[in-house]
C-alpha cells in the first residue's frame, strides 16, 4: 500500500514533466522577432493617445445621441464617440501602406463602420491572423480604448515593413461599448474563413505597482499589484496563448498572466470573461484571445472622465505592445 | 492538543459509540445470510444522490463548480463504509468529480461519519499559465482528503445526511492544490 501512495504521485508527475517540457519556440525564431520588438515606440503610442483624446476633449466630435439610445443623460454611453476618432485610426493604417476596407452595417442611430486593415501574406495569405481593438469610447477613453487602437497603429508600423506567410488583418471594432455591437456584425461575416489566431485589445495601458491595486473573482489566483498583462484564451487559442506566455519569457518583457476557458468559454463564470469583442470571435467558432490590464478589477478610471492620457503608464503599455506584436510575428511565419 | 490527537479522538468517539447498536447482519437492509453468499453477510448496499459544491483551486487550476450526482455505497456491520460517486458540476463550464472513499459511521439513528477519500476533476475547467506552469497540464487535478458528515441519519436503510464538509490536497508538479466540498444535501435509498 505505502508503494501505491508513492508511485501514483510519481507517475502522475512523470506524466505532468512530459506535457511541459516541450519546447514551444526555438532560439532562432525567438532571434527574428527580437528586431521587430525592438522598434516599438513608447512616444508614439503614448502621441496616439495624447492625439484621439484631445480630439474627444476638444468637443470636436458630437457624442451619440442619448435620447436615440434610450439612455439617462447620466449614463456614460452618453458620452460616446467614435467617428473622428475612426478616421484617425484609417489614416494611420493607410500611411501604413495597408489596404482597407470596411464592413458596415445596421440602421441608424447603432449603425457601424468596423475599419479593415490588411497585410497579405505571402505563401498561405488565406490563413488569418486577426488584430482587433474597438474605437469608440466613452469621454477622454484614453486606457480603454485608445490604447488599444494605438497598439494595432503601431503594431501596423512595423509589420508593414515586413512580409509574412500570413495576413495579418487589424479590424477597428465599432460600437463595443453599446454591447459588442460592430464586432459581432463584422464576425458574421468571417465565419467561412480561417482564422489561425487572434488577438483583441481592450484597456492595455493601466498598470499600479501597489500591493493591494488588483482585484479579482473567487477561483482566479491574481497577482496582488496590477502589474500584470491579463490574457483570456478559449480551448482553440490554448496553444497560442502558451506560445505568447513563452515568448514573452524568452524576449523578458513583462509578467503576463494567461487565463484559459474551457471550450468557446461561454460556459464559464456566468460570462464573465466575455466583456469584450474577443467573444463576438468565440461565439463564432473561431480563436481568439483577449489582452487587457482587466478595467475595472484594476483601474478606478474604468468609465470614469478621468480615463485621461496622464493615468497610463507608457513604459509598460510599451511592454505589452512588444509582447503582442512578438506573438503576432511568430504566428504570421515570419518575418520573412 | 495536536490535530492527529484530535482525529484519533473523532474517530475513537465514532467507533466507541453504539447508539442503538445491532447485531451485524440482523439490521433492516442487510443482505441477508441465508439468501446470500457468506462473504455478502453484513454488508447493506445502497445508492445515494448528494448535491453540493465542490471546487479545486491551484496557481494553475480552478475546477468544480456546484451540482449533484449518484454513487454506490457498501456498508460492511453498519460500520465501515467504502463508497464510489460521480457529480456533475457547473460554474466553470461542465465537469465531473469522480470519487472513491472509505470510512466508518456511528451506528444507529444517528450515524455522523467520517470518510478518507480521493476525488479527480475530470472536464472543463480554467487553466493559468505561470512560469512553473507554462504549457497546459494533461493531468486533470486530484486530490487526496477527509470528509466529514456530521448531520446524518439512518432509518430503515434510508439516509439523510446535511452540510457535509470536506478538503483536500493534491500535488501539482510543482505545488499543492486544494480541493473543498460543501454537501448540501444526500440521500441514500438501500438496495433490496
Amino acid at each position: 500500500m505505502n508503494r501505491l501512495f508513492v508511485f501514483v504521485p510519481v507517475l502522475l508527475g512523470a506524466l505532468w514533466s512530459v506535457s511541459c517540457s516541450k519546447s514551444l519556440i526555438d532560439n532562432a525564431q525567438v532571434e527574428a522577432i527580437r528586431p521587430l520588438v525592438e522598434q516599438v515606440e513608447q512616444q508614439r503610442l503614448m502621441d496616439f493617445v495624447v492625439e484621439v483624446t484631445n480630439v474627444r476633449k476638444s468637443k470636436e466630435e458630437q457624442p451619440l445621441d442619448c435620447a436615440l439610445l434610450g439612455r439617462s443623460p447620466n449614463s456614460s454611453l452618453c458620452s460616446l464617440t467614435r467617428k473622428l476618432s475612426g478616421e484617425i485610426l484609417q489614416r494611420r493604417f493607410e500611411s501604413a501602406g495597408l489596404r482597407i476596407s470596411h464592413q458596415t452595417g445596421g440602421t441608424e442611430p447603432l449603425t457601424t463602420s468596423n475599419i479593415i486593415a490588411e497585410l497579405p501574406g505571402v505563401t498561405h495569405p488565406e490563413e488569418i491572423i486577426l488584430v482587433g481593438a474597438h474605437y469608440d469610447a466613452v469621454y477622454q477613453g484614453a486606457d480603454d480604448n485608445t490604447s488599444g487602437t494605438a497598439a494595432m497603429v503601431e503594431m501596423a508600423r512595423i509589420l508593414s515593413q515586413y512580409k509574412f506567410d500570413r495576413t495579418i488583418r487589424f479590424v477597428g471594432f465599432d460600437l463595443e461599448e453599446l454591447g459588442l455591437i460592430g464586432s459581432l456584425r463584422y464576425a458574421d461575416t468571417i465565419k467561412g474563413e480561417r482564422i489561425y489566431s487572434s488577438i483583441v485589445f481592450d484597456g492595455i495601458g493601466y498598470y499600479d505597482f501597489t500591493p493591494g491595486s488588483q482585484r479579482s473573482m473567487p477561483g482566479l489566483p491574481t497577482p496582488e499589484a496590477g502589474d500584470f498583462l491579463t490574457v483570456i484564451a478559449d480551448e482553440l487559442s490554448h496553444p497560442r496563448a502558451a506560445e505568447l506566455f513563452t515568448l514573452n519569457e524568452r524576449l523578458g518583457l513583462m509578467k503576463v498572466v494567461p487565463i484559459l476557458v474551457p471550450r468557446d468559454g461561454t460556459f464559464t463564470m456566468g460570462g464573465a470573461l466575455q466583456r469584450s469583442d474577443h467573444s463576438s470571435l468565440w461565439a463564432v467558432g473561431h480563436p481568439a484571445m483577449f489582452l487587457t490590464d482587466t478595467a475595472n478589477f484594476r483601474n478606478p478610471h474604468y468609465h470614469r472622465p478621468t480615463d485621461t492620457v496622464d493615468t497610463l503608464h507608457p513604459e509598460m503599455f510599451r511592454k505589452a505592445v512588444q509582447v503582442s506584436l512578438a506573438a503576432v510575428a511568430l504566428w504570421a511565419g515570419g518575418p520573412r | 492538543m495536536s490535530r492527529a490527537r484530535t482525529l484519533v479522538l473523532a474517530l475513537g468517539v465514532l467507533a466507541g459509540a453504539e447508539g442503538r447498536a445491532q447485531e451485524p447482519g440482523a439490521l433492516s437492509g442487510d443482505v441477508p445470510a441465508a439468501n446470500a453468499p457468506a462473504w455478502l453477510a453484513g454488508h447493506r448496499f445502497s445508492v445515494y444522490l448528494p448535491a453540493g459544491a465542490q471546487v479545486y483551486l491551484s496557481d494553475t487550476r480552478t475546477a468544480g463548480g456546484i451540482g449533484g450526482g449518484v454513487g454506490l455505497r457498501d456498508t460492511f456491520q453498519e460500520r465501515f463504509i467504502l463508497q464510489v460517486d460521480a457529480t456533475y458540476h457547473m460554474l466553470v463550464g461542465n465537469s465531473v468529480v469522480l470519487r472513491a472513499g472509505a470510512g466508518i459511521q456511528r451506528r444507529g439513528v444517528y450515524t455522523p461519519a467520517v470518510l478518507v477519500t480521493l476525488s479527480t476533476f475530470v472536464g472543463d475547467r480554467l487553466t493559468f499559465l505561470t512560469p512553473a506552469h507554462p504549457s497546459v497540464p494533461v493531468v486533470p487535478p486530484y486530490a487526496l482528503g477527509l470528509q466529514l458528515a456530521p448531520l446524518r441519519f439512518t432509518y430503515e436503510g434510508m439516509q439523510v445526511s446535511l452540510a457535509e464538509v470536506g478538503i483536500g490536497a493534491g500535488l501539482e508538479f510543482p505545488g499543492v492544490g486544494f480541493a473543498y466540498r460543501l454537501g448540501v444535501l444526500e440521500v441514500s435509498i438501500p438496495l433490496e
